[in-house]
């Protein structure tokens, strides 16, 4: 909207102005047309002076100084229809009063599509976007957990609870099996990296809006294939300045789990049972004690006597808060943003936190007649403690130990020293929490200029983006922790410190050409070229020997000798990638009905060779707006219906930042070191033969509208097939790799998206909307090129499966005559022999088929509540932690209560194994992971205005609550996990806080 | 104006579009074009470096040690052992064992390394004489080490038998999906490298002690030749290599034995790879390197073995922790640097003494006299007081070597390898097993139903992706 009124400036230069002997105002108020509300911050434009006011908390407005004459007034406010009026100004106070239509299905509302911008009801591609009320207050550090739920098509995991760990995002399913899944994410016109938000500030957005088609995807290219996330960030708007500060205070604490771990009388009798560990050593059974019962029983009662829950050593309530104050406003030259941010969060777990401060600039200035230029732009710094290990199947890692750590071992003696030492797994990940650090401070610029000339109808632009960043990494253990004394290199702690920068440059010139013809053809063209350089550098080094009479400093480092082990690492790396392309957009429409959009786009990348380097993208897409049809205007209880119709190619060429993946066109050789000289070692075969992935995606869509639209929704049906997918072919290890990176193969997803909307009451005190959406995906290897399957570990990668398909051997449960543990063959037959032969891809996917969420807003007076919820469906995930903590071959470790049932007696029935076998991976391991989960509530209160004279616009009032409850079979962490292991992930906090929003 | 304007716009684009062409010509800096890394003789002994670094590593080399200590009865579950080895410690060898894979992998990576290395001794030019010189050298290491890990996979995933499958023999690096050559075939091909290697590498000469057995050399591939011959059962081969070791080579006298495993002696260590300090790798076979964790104690077994009072090997392998429980130390004896650090020692002149003594006794005509004077000479410098050595009959020799054999090469990658040669059963005593699992892992015994178990499985990950690969008996 933003953008159309600047377009609206522009066509008001070419109006001839002239100078008036009187003048007077404008004033009146805007009203909610069905409510009778007053409306805050309605924008009224002047248009023949470009000049106007936003509304107040009473809904009035005031424009001094107007020369008598007759204008043209256009009235904006976001989710309400635009309206344009004439007045006549010819006394010196003029009264106009408006009220604005709530505009349900936003047809009229322009919204930026990508390069360019285009009313709702000429769009032919399927996009959804969410507007800044559900990104704002959100309590989460990273932007993308405020979207779960909230769009079709569109599934989001959050892998863990660090605060300002990135979520794992997927449009419309997984279409490459070894390449890049994201999306690509465009802030302003900025393309970004991916899953790297810690740093920059959600209260800043506008809007977030989500592409999916081709029709929509496709002018992004070579990277529109996962789909497109764009990131509008608020602008001035033309008016008074408004102030406004939100603040909120809270707490985030952990979940419940759904396993029972074992208590200290039960942890020995279970070591007794398997004749090892401290149960055993003070067994009475134990024939070793017969000599000395005595002291054997003393030792188990001082044991009995020890309880420690684990899990509250290594969890705590975390603290959260966070403060956001904004100035916006402008005249008809220069409109500004500027905002401030904090936000501070402990997490669940020791040590870890994250503070952000942010700053933000975003200008539009009209510097001559035909030349507009501007400049958005967020400064970010972010401090960020993280765990230990996390996410590792390793003892060091918090949310491992706090299970692994078995309950009769002390944490602290009567000093308070943690009892550190040999095999204490859970004290010693609590000393390395306590006394080491593990940092990392990261500033972040992201930001554009844009120049834009304004020649009749054409208009050329030149546009600068880049995202830079910078992360220093602080790895210190101490010297005086247990795992200080324990590092090899010295014995006295270590320091490591790595500086590393990554810059994407973006260069963008473009021409436009708008055009209006004969009332009814409506004409928008663009054709740009875009650069885009991304850069990374690395460099690092790591001290040993530090003296612990000093800190975390490299002064305290060692210097390296060639005897005493202390020579200090360094390492550092530099790769680059380029891309280059020349595309073009048409929209066409006639006479509101019938729309129109073509693109095209050619790539190049430095990624791939001669020959490859080059790549045509391009879609086709339509709609049609019946309801604008003479036949369909009769129709009273079709407010709305709109289908469309649209096709087109899109690529991927995205592998993760590294030399390795940029140069995979050539074999190369790196260098290593042997016995303290260099060496020269193959490090990749190299395919010069690599080639870009392609999507074809076909989309059929229909959004619809009831009963003046109080209900109204979206079906979008799809087919998306990625074609020469990268796939990772295994190599006979003969050839001196493991792997080769090749095109290969097709991945096919297919599926239906439904999103729907209802005012259930809508009244002027008391209203309901309920929301929900749907999404079905099918996905489907339907080539792999000259084989038919991939086998990795317990995964596989099969032709006629979806990707993430499990590959185990079927559990088949406990012989109850020896405790063998039994499985099935290929045919189906028991057998007590595990045999990797016998795996079998029977048992889903980790990828959920079917995903969605639902929510509603309800407001009585000044009260209003929102809810959210998200769920997966038909997703199996390996759950790790079960595997370690039911099984005998871990018992130094704490297990799973239900480890008690073990085998011990011909006619046992049940599900645990006698001792004597090997525990294996089997499908046993493989739980249905579908969920249910109670994403947010918030609850607000609207101050009026008038409490406060009127001095203070409003206040909000909130509390508000995140994953407040989950609902699923699944027995081990979280089962909302991005990859296809659940092995000691940081699980996800509940996080309560309440906050206040005042518009001054 | 207007005109005006859109000529400077089409020309703007026109002049960004050719400068930005450029942008997409980007070049490695942090790797090499695998096409320029072979350029001059200096790059051949950087490659030749990175050929002994693939195979010193954790996964390398050592790795025989590992299988060969978990899968016999050298050891003893460690209480604070998580897991670490327990599936081969357990006899529950799968195709997916990482352990075999990691042998399979490191054995056939170096060879195509080194394979690598020997095209591009093809391509360079050598500029002077000395430059002929080195590359010869290069290519002599090569062939050897080529050889040195083809035979190591024999070992491992082969049957010694006289015919049936042995595993690819790669002479040159391609992606392929080659299948099992028959043994024949594949001993023709070693037996070609190993003496070509010799051929290259004898000029270059020998002289014990010295850092002359940090890279293959023509001493090495003598002794891996008798080593193979043993395997083979070819007795006069076993014998004319051993003894052109055993001739010119000493023994590490007994004043000095505990040097060879402090790595200060270097007498009668034909070959190893050398670790200069903790960043090249600690080994966390027994023990882990970075905390007290042990995986694995001795097996009581194994220790009652040796005459402790007598025996100087036994202070340096063991430690005695309590009369039940002995701590490997035979890789830990440079603690004053770090755990685990050990130079990794692949041939010693000790083994051609008891390869020798084997064949003399295993002879057609067996010459116990010769096997007897062998025996002799070793013990010598291994006890203080040797045992009375003396064979009434083949057979009684054979008993005495097979136990000094065990003895001398404990822990060092061996005893499962040779129990599948001789047709040992394998057992363990009860002290070293865990109650709850003592049935199953108590014996392995190569005529049961579990004899297979003595040929490793080829990895999983292998008969996916190579069509043309067989598996071993029992595994499928």
């Amino acid at each position: 909207m933003i953008k159309k009124l600047r377009l609206g400036l522009l066509l008001n230069l070419f109006v001839v102005t002239f100078a008036f002997a009187q003048s007077g105002s404008l004033t009146g108020t805007v009203v909610d047309n069905q409510t009778g509300e007053a409306l805050t911050g309605v924008n009224i434009l002047v248009q023949e002076i470009s000049r106007g006011a936003a509304s107040d908390i009473n809904g009035r407005f005031t424009v001094e100084n107007i020369p008598y004459g007759n204008y043209n007034i256009r009235v904006t406010y976001v989710g309400f229809l635009t309206q344009n009026l004439t007045v006549t100004v010819n006394s010196p106070s003029t009264t106009l009063n408006i009220r604005l239509r709530e505009d349900l299905i936003g047809l009229d509302e322009v919204i930026v599509t990508g390069y360019t911008e285009l009313s709702r009801s000429r769009i032919t591609g399927s996009m959804t976007t969410v507007s800044a009320a559900r990104i704002e207050s959100n309590p989460t550090g990273s932007f993308e957990q405020a979207l779960q739920g909230r769009s079709p098509g569109v599934f989001i995991t959050t892998g863990s609870g660090q605060p300002g760990s990135s979520a794992t995002v997927r449009i419309r399913g997984t279409g490459s099996i070894n390449s890049n899944n994201a999306p690509l994410y465009v802030v302003d016109g900025v393309v970004i990296n991916t899953g790297d938000f810690a740093s920059l500030n959600p209260n800043d957005f506008e809007s977030v809006t989500i592409l999916r088609d081709a029709s929509a995807t496709s002018q992004y290219g070579a990277r529109g294939s996962n789909g497109v996330i764009l990131i509008q960030t608020k602008r001035g708007r033309t008016g008074p300045a408004q102030v406004r500060y939100s603040g909120q205070l809270g707490v985030s604490q952990v979940g419940e789990f759904k396993f029972d771990m074992m208590n200290t009388e039960e942890k020995l009798r279970m070591e007794e049972i398997l004749r090892t560990g401290q149960g055993w050593a003070t067994s009475p059974n134990n024939p070793a004690n017969a000599a000395n019962p005595t002291a054997a029983a003393e030792a188990r009662a001082n044991l009995l006597g020890i309880n420690t829950n684990w899990r509250d050593e290594f969890f705590r309530t975390g603290v959260t808060q966070q403060h956001n104050l904004s100035v916006s406003g402008g005249n008809d030259r220069v409109r500004y943003f500027i905002s401030g941010g904090i936000f501070e969060q402990e997490g669940i777990g020791l040590r870890t936190d994250l503070n952000r401060y942010s700053l933000r600039v975003n200008t539009d200035i009209r510097a001559t007649e035909r030349l507009e230029v501007g400049f958005s732009g967020a400064g970010n710094y972010s401090e960020t403690s993280f765990t230990e290990s996390e996410s590792a199947v390793a003892l060091a890692n918090p949310f491992a130990a706090a299970y692994l750590a078995n309950p009769y071992e002390r944490v602290r003696d009567e000093d308070g020293n943690i009892l550190v030492g040999g095999g204490r797994t859970g004290a010693n990940a609590l000393d390395r929490l306590e006394k080491d650090t593990n940092d990392r401070n990261e500033i972040k610029f992201v930001g554009n200029t844009y120049a834009r000339l304004n020649i009749g109808q054409v208009i050329v632009s030149q546009e600068l983006g880049l995202d830079f960043r910078e992360r220093y990494f602080s790895r210190w253990i101490n010297p005086t922790s247990y795992a200080g004394g324990l590092v090899t290199q010295g014995n006295s702690g270590l320091l490591g410190r790595t500086t590393n920068r990554l810059t994407f440059f973006t260069s963008n010139t473009n021409v436009r050409y708008r055009t209006e013809f004969q009332g009814v053809h409506q004409l928008d063209l663009y054709a740009g070229n875009e650069l885009t350089r991304s850069h990374f550098q690395q460099f690092g080094y790591t001290g040993y020997g530090l003296n612990p009479a000093l800190g975390a400093t490299p002064a305290a480092i060692t210097p390296g000798s060639p005897t005493n082990n202390m020579i200090p690492s360094v390492a550092g790396s530099f790769t680059q990638n380029a891309i280059w392309s020349v595309f073009a957009l048409a929209d066409y429409s006639y006479d509101q009905r019938y729309n129109l959009r073509a693109s095209i786009r050619r790539d190049g990348s430095s990624r791939f060779g001669p020959g490859n380097q080059y790549a045509w993208l391009w879609s086709l897409g339509t709609s049609w707006v019946a309801t604008n049809e003479a036949f369909l205007s009769d129709v009273d209880f079709l407010s709305n219906l709109i289908v469309r119709l649209s096709y087109g190619i899109t690529g991927n060429q995205g592998f993760s930042f590294s030399a390795g993946q940029d140069f995979q066109r050539v074999a190369t050789f790196g260098s290593g070191s042997f016995a303290g000289q260099q060496t020269l070692v193959p490090t990749s075969p190299g395919n010069d033969n690599l080639k870009w992935e392609t999507a074809a995606k076909l989309n059929l869509g229909v959004d619809f509208g009831f009963l003046n639209n109080r209900l109204s929704g979206t079906v979008d049906l799809y087919s998306d097939e990625t074609s020469d997918l990268f796939i990772t072919q295994s190599l006979s290890r003969t050839a001196g790799f493991a792997a080769l990176s090749i095109n290969a193969g097709k991945v096919r997803n297919s599926g239906i998206e439904i999103s729907l909307e209802g005012d259930v009451i809508s009244q002027r005190d008391l209203a309901l909307t309920l929301n929900a959406n749907y999404s079905y995906n099918k996905n489907e290897i339907t080539d792999l090129g000259q084989v038919d399957e991939f086998e990795a570990g317990t995964s596989i990668i099969r032709k006629g499966l979806p990707i993430g398909s499990h590959y185990v051997v079927e559990w088949a449960g406990v012989d109850p005559s020896n405790g063998q543990p039994l499985y099935r063959d290929l045919e189906g037959n028991v057998t007590n022999v595990f045999s990797n032969n016998n795996q079998k891809a029977e048992f889903g996917s980790w990828l959920p088929p079917r995903t969605g969420g639902f929510g509603l807003d309800f407001r009585f007076k000044n009260l209003s509540a929102a809810a959210q919820f998200n769920f997966a469906e038909g997703n199996v995930l390996f759950n790790n932690q079960r595997f370690f903590q039911e099984n005998h071959g871990f018992a130094n470790f704490n297990l799973y209560r239900s480890m008690l049932d073990i085998w011990q007696q011909p006619g046992d029935i049940t599900d645990i194994q006698s001792a004597q076998y090997a525990r294996q991976f089997s499908s046993k391991d493989l739980e249905d992971a579908s969920y249910l989960r109670f994403r947010n509530l918030m609850i607000s209160y609207n101050v009026p205005g008038r409490v406060f004279n009127n001095e203070i616009r409003g206040i909000r009032l909130f509390v508000q609550g995140q994953n407040l409850y989950t609902w699923t079979k699944f027995t081990g962490f979280d089962p909302e996990d991005f990859n296809n292991i659940s092995q000691y992930a940081y699980p996800l906090p509940r996080i309560f806080t309440g906050g206040i929003d005042i518009n001054f | 104006m207007n005109r005006y304007f859109k000529y400077i716009a089409i020309l703007l684009i026109a002049v960004v579009h050719t400068a930005c062409e450029s942008y997409l010509d980007t070049t490695p800096s942090d790797l090499i074009d695998a096409s320029q890394a072979f350029r001059t003789v200096g790059n051949l002994e950087s490659g030749a470096l990175g050929v002994y670094a693939t195979y010193a590593g954790a996964g390398g080399a050592m790795v025989h040690t590992e299988i060969n200590a978990l899968v016999s009865d050298e050891l003893r579950r460690a209480a604070t052992n998580t897991g670490q080895g327990m599936q081969l410690f357990n006899h529950n060898i799968v195709s997916g064992d990482n352990t075999a894979l990691a042998a399979w992998t490191s054995a056939y990576y170096t060879i195509d390394r080194a394979n690598r290395v020997l095209a591009g001794v093809e391509l360079v030019q050598a500029n002077t004489a000395a430059e002929e010189q080195r590359k010869n050298r290069v290519q002599g290491e090569m062939l050897g080490i080529r050889a040195w890990a083809h035979f190591d996979l024999f070992r491992a995933f082969s049957d010694y038998s006289s015919t049936g499958v042995a595993v690819p023999y790669m002479t040159q690096s391609q992606i392929s999906s080659p299948s099992r050559p028959d043994k024949a075939a594949f001993f023709t091909q070693l037996i070609t490298d190993i003496d070509a290697a010799i051929t290259l590498l004898q000029p270059f000469g020998y002289t014990p002690g010295t850092a002359d057995n940090q890279k293959m050399n023509y001493r090495a591939l003598q002794a891996l030749k008798a080593r193979v011959a043993l395997y083979r059962q070819d007795w006069p081969t076993a014998i004319q290599y051993a003894s052109a070791i055993i001739d010119n080579v000493n023994l590490t006298p007994l004043a000095s034995y505990a040097g060879i495993w402090s790595d200060a002696d270097n007498t009668e260590v034909l070959l190893k790879f050398i670790r200069v300090n903790a960043a090249a790798g600690q080994v966390d076979i027994f023990e882990r390197g970075t905390n007290p964790d042990v995986f694995f104690w001795a097996s009581n077994q194994l220790v009652d073995q040796f005459d402790k009072a007598n025996d100087v090997r036994y202070g340096v392998f063991f430690l005695e922790e309590n009369a039940t429980t002995y701590r490997v130390m035979k890789y830990n004896q440079r603690l004053a640097e770090a755990k685990n650090l050990s130079d990794v020692k692949l041939i010693r002149v000790s083994e051609m003494y008891l390869i020798r003594a084997e064949a003399y006794a295993r002879s057609a005509a067996p010459n116990l006299a010769g096997a007897q004077a062998d025996i002799t000479a070793l013990r010598a410098q291994r006890y203080n007081n040797p045992p009375a050595t003396s064979f009434a009959s083949a057979d009684a020799a054979m008993t005495v070597i097979r136990a000094e054999r065990r003895l001398e090469l404990a822990l060092e990658g061996h005893r499962y390898y040779d129990a599948k040669r001789y047709g040992l059963t394998l057992s363990r005593l009860p002290a070293d097993i865990d109650g709850a699992t003592a049935e199953v892992t108590a014996t392995l015994d190569p005529s049961s139903d579990r004899g297979y178990l003595f040929v490793l499985p080829i990895p999983q990950t292998e008969i996916f992706a190579n069509p043309n690969m067989n598996q071993n008996q029992g595994y499928n």
